[in-house]
């Protein structure tokens, strides 16, 4: 009878399994080695994306409208490209039983940049002209969201992880899903989050930094939970269905947040505009959507985690 | 990464296409339906009611003043009503009407020149129809040059006075004028029986 056998130390598991597993002592020493480790990086990467946030809100209105067409680039790139770098940054390091090529993850990330570029922002933006006509905050704004941002953008990181590393032997843990389906959607982000730079003007570089922020880890949650499902599927031995289901959850939560975005974005009285407490709720719905993704990676090491059997009861 | 077991871990699930058909077709269903809501939202309408006549103007169309009638719609074209006497010969002469209301016009705008002068039928009504240009004399030849402002109009004769609708905006916009004149011109409907008919 063939013998499954802990990843990292080699032992037994008892019966072999479909996908990879680790015995509980292995997974319980990385979890306590790597906590306290993991808390300190954490915190620093997002001391560092709210410096970045409040350096370029205090930056913006001295800059005003010296910022040429090429400086505006330049300053969009790099706003737009660092939070996601760092949110990539944040997800990887969960990944701390195996991590995953870093060539891998970084390649995806510019798969989904230029899948962003070249297909979601011009279908959104040009074909479906939904500025146009979904209205911040209506129903209609929910709808178009969920059918298009979400579903085009869910589908989008589903294609871009299925179709490269997928089949590929480095993709053997349900994490790992969630690692690549994370990076490919910054990637969406990113570009998402250039177009709307770009559309702003320099005026947008203040209050436009913390949403490109806020915006990027929704990107990555959400990238996050299709990458789940398809861990589901491979490594997990789950059925089919759960690809579109991930999706669908994803274009949801994607609907969900736009929406809730723009109606809270609205104007106050009369012509004011307070980006304020649209910003904060939904750092507080993305900071939630970041739990819901910590705690699939949970659910995801538990699903590889197996008592280790004597060789002899085996 | 590979794994060094042997048996089932080596050997994961085969990939799908079923999974790949299923999200692919999820993604179809959503453009189609995103086609759709784009389609009734951009080209969505409301009736307005004005001088004993109504017609559609589409729903995101700002009212610019009541009286006279203004609105501007999303692509930039400004949608007037106005009232006005009749000509000395009479609202019947269609003809008439129109060369009366263009040799008015020449004499209020700059360069104002007719395109064409016609006659048509409008839910069961003669009614004359203008296509003109003329210089936008608020427009800066220094900076931007002189805009040419391209419009139409339809004369509803009533009584002893007219009915005059018209839509126009810079010549840059003549597409959307094209593509909405005639939608206006199917919605239009006539509250009051309109007594100039031949």
């Amino acid at each position: 009878m063939e013998q499954e056998r802990c990843e990292r130390c080699g032992r037994s598991l008892g019966a072999a399994r479909e996908g990879t597993h680790y015995c509980e002592r292995c997974i319980h020493s990385i979890e306590q080695l790597g906590s306290r480790g993991l808390w300190m990086a954490t915190i620093a990467m997002l001391l560092l994306l709210v410096a970045l946030a409040a350096g370029m809100a205090l930056l913006a209105p001295s800059l005003g409208s010296e910022i040429t067409g090429t400086g505006r680039l330049v300053i969009g790139l790099v706003v737009t490209i660092l939070p996601a770098l760092l949110w990539l940054a944040l997800f990887y390091q969960q990944d701390r039983l195996e991590p995953e090529p870093r060539g891998f993850v970084i390649s995806l990330f510019i798969l989904g940049f230029l899948m962003g570029g070249a297909v979601a922002q011009p279908l959104l933006r040009s074909v479906f002209e939904v500025q146009r006509w979904a209205e911040p905050g209506s129903l209609m704004n929910l709808l178009s969201a969920t059918l298009l941002n979400g579903l085009i953008t869910a589908s989008l990181t589903y294609f871009a992880v299925r179709f490269t590393v997928f089949p590929t032997d480095e993709f053997d843990e349900r994490i790992d899903g969630i690692v690549y389906g994370t990076a490919a959607a910054l990637g969406l982000g990113v570009a998402a989050n250039l177009a709307y730079l770009l559309e702003n003007g320099t005026i947008s570089l203040g209050v436009g930094a913390l949403t490109i922020i806020v915006t990027s880890l929704v990107y990555a949650t959400f990238g996050a939970i299709v990458g789940y499902f398809l861990g589901l599927i491979k490594p997990g031995g789950g059925p089919d269905w759960l690809a579109p289901a991930g999706v669908i959850v994803a274009a949801v939560l994607h609907g969900l947040y736009e929406w809730l975005s723009s109606r809270l974005g609205e104007s106050g009285a009369g012509l004011s505009y307070n980006p304020w407490p649209g910003l904060i709720v939904t750092a507080l719905f993305s900071l939630a959507t970041f739990g819901l993704v910590f705690m699939l990676i949970r659910n995801a090491y538990r699903g590889m985690t197996l008592p280790v059997v004597e060789e002899s009861a085996a | 990464m590979t794994t060094q077991t042997v048996g089932l871990s080596q050997q994961p699930k085969p990939l799908s296409r079923m999974a790949d058909y299923m999200v692919l077709g999820l993604l179809i269903l959503a453009l189609v339906a995103g086609y759709f809501l784009r389609q009734s939202n951009l080209f969505a309408t409301r009736d307005v009611s004005v001088q004993g006549v109504t017609f559609a103007v589409p729903r995101d169309s700002v009212m610019v003043s009541n009286d006279p009638f203004e609105l501007t719609t999303p692509e930039g074209l400004t949608v007037r009503i106005m009232r006005d006497s009749a000509p000395a010969t009479g609202v019947a002469d269609l003809g008439a009407l129109t060369g009366s209301r263009a040799l008015k016009q020449s004499a209020l705008l700059p360069m104002y020149q007719t395109l064409e002068a016609d006659t048509a039928e409008i839910a069961g009504q003669p009614v004359g129809v203008l296509d003109y240009a003329y210089v936008d004399d608020q427009s800066s030849f220094y900076t931007s040059g002189l805009e040419v402002q391209h419009g139409r109009e339809v004369l509803i004769g009533q009584g002893d006075q007219v009915i005059i609708i018209s839509v126009e905006g810079p010549d840059s916009a003549s597409d959307q004028l094209e593509d909405f004149w005639p939608k206006l011109l199917n919605s239009l409907r006539f509250n009051t029986a309109p007594a100039g008919g031949s």
